[in-house]
């Protein structure tokens, strides 16, 4: 697993109920919905990834739309440089 | 045994302990390795054991009866855990699990108290240890009681912001519980933080931009 994968969203396939919210709340459209769960197939949209170049500071709005919990954006915190 | 001893004495718990102590605790500890996500020891069960993280990173956490749960502290190399229910002879005090793959020394507690009965150094290092628990308890219950979200939050941001010993990535749920909170209020006072200029998320990132407008959050001003 690289950097770039490590920095995306982590799904919970056993906790997503496939309700598709996070496909429609996530305004870098990083997101589409497969047969078991949300895929992030755009890590250069996508915001809580390393590859992002969009910076739109969407503030993983698919992980806070999510009514079970099944998404989870992880980040590191710093100082500015 | 030898290798033991030396690998034991590059532990902080372990590095002022006699020779004679660190002897028995050589031939009472076995090592073991845990994956992440698994389960150490479980809240409320018979205390067994008494751990020292070689390697790796643990965290010890209470649940409530609906399921939220406090993470009380995050366990490294060096440092121990399950010290109170071996001193006390009581059931364990947390769930422990393993958040990176961890290696730890592992003493049963009835051979373990044996040895501070004989090597008094043993019983001092374990009293300074739980010294430090309980003014790290302290200032928890201080900051659970006397501070909001709000200002709990400014201050584990700063905190994490200055601490370049363990980069962690953190998930609004693993906040939510290590401040006391729930992560829809981590999320939505983040974004409050955000549109006042404090900090900005980028790449897998939170930065903290305007550390002295976040410390001023922190104090509650």
């Amino acid at each position: 697993m690289n950097d770039t994968n490590h920095a995306m969203p982590q799904v919970d396939e056993n906790l997503c109920t496939l309700c598709g919210l996070c496909v429609e709340a996530c305004p870098c459209h990083a997101v589409e919905l497969g047969e078991r769960g949300p895929i992030f197939t755009h890590p250069e949209t996508c915001c809580c990834s390393l590859a992002c170049v969009e910076h739109l500071d969407c503030w993983c709005q698919c992980e806070e739309v999510c009514p079970t919990g099944a998404i989870s954006c992880a980040f590191e915190i710093v100082g500015s440089e | 045994m030898a290798d033991t001893i030396q690998t034991l004495r590059q532990l902080s718990f372990f590095a002022e302990l006699s020779t004679d102590a660190l002897q028995q605790i050589a031939l009472a500890l076995r090592k073991r390795t845990f994956s992440p996500g698994q389960v150490i020891i479980l809240e409320g069960e018979p205390c067994q054991a008494v751990y020292f993280v070689a390697q790796g990173l643990v965290r010890a956490r209470r649940m409530s009866l609906e399921g939220r749960e406090h993470v009380l502290a995050y366990v490294g190399p060096g440092e121990s855990f399950n010290l109170v229910p071996a001193a006390d002879g009581s059931s364990n005090l947390t769930t422990v699990d393993a958040v990176t793959e961890a290696t730890l020394y592992i003493i049963p507690c009835r051979r373990f108290r044996e040895i501070m009965r004989v090597h008094h150094d043993v019983a001092l290092a374990v009293m300074e240890r739980l010294a430090t628990e309980v003014r790290r308890l302290s200032d928890m219950v201080e900051d659970l009681a006397l501070h909001t979200v709000r200002s709990r939050l400014a201050r584990f941001l700063l905190a994490q912001s200055k601490d370049r010993q363990a980069p962690k990535r953190w998930t609004q749920e693993e906040i939510a519980a290590r401040i006391g909170t729930v992560r829809e209020t981590v999320g939505r006072t983040l974004r409050a933080f955000a549109a006042a200029g404090l900090i900005r998320r980028q790449r897998g990132r939170i930065v903290v931009v305007d550390r002295e407008g976040l410390e001023r959050e922190a104090a509650g001003r």
